[in-house]
């Protein structure tokens, strides 16, 4: 079947509401606005249509649409795209209008959209709405529901939203290789009654991991298990940004990772609001400290801000690392100095490490390999974070202006609530009964009174 | 001088031509021996180095186990590996000895302590190999075995009475006989050429007589053959080593360097741990022995297209086969904890 034929056998699915779009059609078709950055763009109130809070993307964005006969129409580019995981690092994705994730979709319950997809990777494409109720023929799995999208060529899709909540979008062709390449976003949402949960502010991020070799820059895609980089938003710690709240807070997460992620969020007790399904009852709802999220599954949290600096982190602690040797020897109580000295005689270079633990791999600066953040990393006003990965910071601050989303600095403690080194009397430490502390592989050190010689 | 006389002198020339090769064969094994006893010295210090990176590996491990943190499987793995690597020191000393007592006998030395001073190293390659260019006639002009079988064929003649040298032929030309002078053209620009007289026969009771001296000739025209291509071999050989020791030293040696700096950085980031590190080392170590052993081999390889081309065929070649020498292997190694 020739080329010509396909298509218009294709375009015999416009009824159920996929086509391919003709060529002087594309000349219609709203702009592709394409970011190349990756700071937390300011939310972008909706230029028309019903108000509704807008989210924030962390380091990223929501793309604009127009108005097009009542209708909210977006135009998604697939495209190969250089993105920053941290400062010192980049990775060559696939992604959406010049990022991953592309650009997080805003809309209101009722609203119809027409979303155009322009296929520029070097392969096929689709892309499914995850979690959004739409026809059939609307799903983007392709060979099921539409045919796949070639390279260069553009489908359209529409359909109403008919219910508000947390959702995302990602490919549904080649659907391992292109998700394990970064090909995701957001997809809010908004209820049509602004007074049905409403948030003074909303924070959006989704999960995904990466298998990206230290020196290299494009993620392995036949990992399924051993990922290296674990991210929110395709940014690891210390690249995701901070998040910024006065009161009130709701944040949307997604998970588009291989693996579940236990989301911890210190100083809060948050309830879950919205899950895939959609809104969860009051008299349903139990209050958390740490939820489990899936894969494939979304949550929002919704909670009251306390003032304060606060750890948001997934609490897999190897989540929160960046990429680092899972088989290497553990060397922790292993005296190695003369050792060392030794093996520089060979490795003029070689420092001994690990003898103490890891910590010092967060306090040294050593040269890596190209393109290759630090396992942990990170300095916080106390000193190094020693973090990676999927981690940040929620600060919460009584001054912060609404709508100000801007870094408000470190926390200043109210006198009396700063834990602090103590330097008077102590009274014996109570033990367990029968326990004798173990010093024979513990070889306490004044901090700084060690040489990595 | 008196025919016998002249025969006799011509034999004498002939033994003296033996002597010579005999000489050159002599100190051609002498100079080989210098070079194997130099590198078996220098190749030592590598088994030395390999042998104390698997003992460090060792002592890590048995460290680890020490401090609960590995099996004593790891810990004996490692002892098992260093235990092999000392063998192998042991073996790799005994060659260098042996090398150096072979120099000895070669050299004739009584008191080899005072007498022997080894060099650290090989002597560094040419900075150009050299050229065959004229290699090939050299051969013909003045290789040993080609001037005593063009001597003998002559002698023969005279020993005939013969005297009369009508013209010359090139016995390297085909149908040397009666095409005489004509040059055999060759396509890379050069000719080579082996004159030898030829003589009146004259009378037909000379017949027998030319049936002997024409197979001498022949034999005079096999050994030139030879003495070509062993020329050309040796010239093949040498510029192979030459190219082979230089790859090692600019391609294979700073390689393996960028690759142990590139192991190095990933150490420093916990991406793999010092018995990873200690593994690579030795790999390291093992393309600097191979870079030796191909400096070696240059140097082994160096003077035989100068004997080939002046003396004879080069038969005091007995170098090991390259899968005879003993290396230690260079498996990558699981890590303690897997
Ligand atoms: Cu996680």
């Amino acid at each position: 079947m020739s080329n010509r034929r396909r298509f218009l056998a294709n375009a015999g699915a416009v009824v159920l509401g996929t086509a391919a779009v003709s060529r002087s059609a594309m000349a219609a078709l709203p702009d592709a606005v394409a970011r190349t950055g990756a700071d937390t763009q300011p939310p972008s109130a909706p230029p028309a249509g019903q108000h509704y809070t807008p989210v924030v993307t962390l380091n990223g964005w929501t793309a604009p649409f127009r108005m097009t006969d009542g209708i909210k129409e977006f135009h998604l580019v697939a495209e190969p795209v250089v993105r920053e995981f941290a400062p010192g690092m980049t990775a060559r994705l696939w992604g959406y209008n010049g990022q991953s994730p592309g650009p997080t979709i805003e809309a209101v319950e009722g609203d119809r959209v027409r979303i155009f997809v322009t296929n520029r990777l070097p392969e096929h494409t689709s892309v499914h709405w995850h979690g959004l109720l739409l026809p059939s023929g609307m799903d983007g799995v392709a060979g099921l529901t539409q045919p796949h999208i070639p390279a260069g060529r553009t489908f359209v899709y529409e359909f109403e939203l008919t219910r508000p909540g947390t959702f995302m979008y990602h490919p549904h062709s080649d659907e391992m290789v292109q998700l394990a390449m970064g090909m995701m976003g957001l997809f809010v949402v908004h209820p049509r009654n602004p007074r049905h949960h409403p948030a003074d502010r909303d924070y959006a991020l989704l999960l995904a991991s990466y298998d990206i070799e230290p020196g290299s820059h494009t993620p392995r895609v036949s990992t399924m298990l051993d990922f290296n980089l674990w991210s929110w938003n395709s940014r690891v710690f210390p690249g995701i940004d901070h998040l910024v709240a006065r009161i009130g807070e709701r944040v949307r997460m997604g998970n588009l990772s291989m693996t579940n992620h236990p989301m911890h969020l210190h100083g809060h007790v948050f309830e879950v609001t919205c899950t895939d399904g959609g809104w969860v009852p009051k008299s349903a709802r139990w209050p958390e400290v740490t939820v489990d999220i899936g894969v494939g599954q979304m949550r929002a949290i919704e909670f009251d801000a306390v003032a304060g600096d606060w750890a948001f982190h997934c609490h897999k602690s190897h989540h929160t690392m960046n990429a680092m040797g899972h088989g290497i020897a553990n060397l922790v109580g292993v005296d190695q100095k003369d050792i060392a000295r030794r093996i520089q005689k060979l490795i003029p270079d070689y420092m001994a490490m690990g003898s103490r633990g890891m910590a010092e791999m967060g306090e040294m600066q050593m040269p890596l390999p190209d393109n290759t953040l630090p396992m942990m990393t990170g300095t916080g006003p106390f000193g190094a974070l020693e973090m990676g990965g999927m981690f940040s910071v929620l600060k919460v601050r009584d001054e912060q202006r609404p709508g100000d989303y801007t870094d408000p600095g470190w926390y200043r403690h109210p006198p009396g609530s700063l834990a602090r080194e103590w330097d008077g009397e102590l009274p014996a430490p109570a033990r367990a009964a029968g326990a004798t502390p173990e010093t024979a592989t513990v070889d306490v050190r004044k901090p700084g009174a060690h040489d990595h010689h | 001088m008196p025919h016998a006389r002249k025969v006799e002198q011509r034999r004498f020339e002939q033994r003296q031509l033996e002597v010579a090769q005999e000489a050159a064969g002599t100190a051609a094994m002498t100079r080989s021996a210098y070079f194997e006893a130099v590198a078996a010295r220098q190749l030592t210090g590598y088994f030395e180095q390999v042998r104390e990176a698997a003992e460090l590996s060792r002592d890590l491990a048995q460290r680890m186990a020490e401090a609960g943190n590995a099996p004593r499987l790891a810990h004996m793995r490692e002892q098992a590996f260093y235990a092999e690597m000392t063998a192998q020191l042991a073996r790799s000393r005994h060659r260098a000895i042996a090398a150096r007592e072979q120099l000895v006998r070669m050299l004739g030395l009584t008191s080899v302590q005072g007498t022997l001073q080894l060099p650290e190293r090989l002597p560094e390659l040419p900075t150009t190999p050299a050229e065959a260019h004229d290699a090939e006639q050299t051969a013909m002009d003045r290789r040993l075995d080609v001037l005593a079988a063009a001597r003998a064929s002559e002698a023969f003649a005279r020993s005939l009475g013969l005297t009369r040298a009508t013209r010359f032929v090139d016995v390297l030309g085909a149908g040397y006989v009666n095409e005489s002078e004509s040059r055999e053209e060759r396509t890379d620009g050069y000719e080579v050429h082996l004159s030898i007289p030829v003589f009146d026969f004259g009378d037909a009771r000379l017949a027998r007589a030319r049936a002997g001296y024409e197979q001498t000739l022949a034999r005079t025209a096999d050994i030139a053959v030879k003495a070509r291509s062993q020329v050309r071999e040796t010239y093949s050989a040498y510029r192979t080593a030459f190219d082979l020791a230089r790859h090692y030293r600019d391609e294979v040696v700073p390689l393996r360097k960028r690759i142990s700096e590139e192991a190095l950085l990933r150490y420093n980031g916990m991406l793999i741990g010092p018995f990873e590190l200690l593994a690579d080392a030795r790999e390291q170590v093992g393309a600097v022995n191979a870079a030796i052993e191909a400096q070696r081999d240059f140097w082994l390889a160096e003077s035989d297209p100068r004997t080939a081309m002046t003396i004879g065929p080069p038969r005091w070649h007995r170098r090991l086969p390259a899968n005879a020498r003993v290396r230690p292997s260079h498996r990558r190694r699981r890590t303690l904890t897997d």
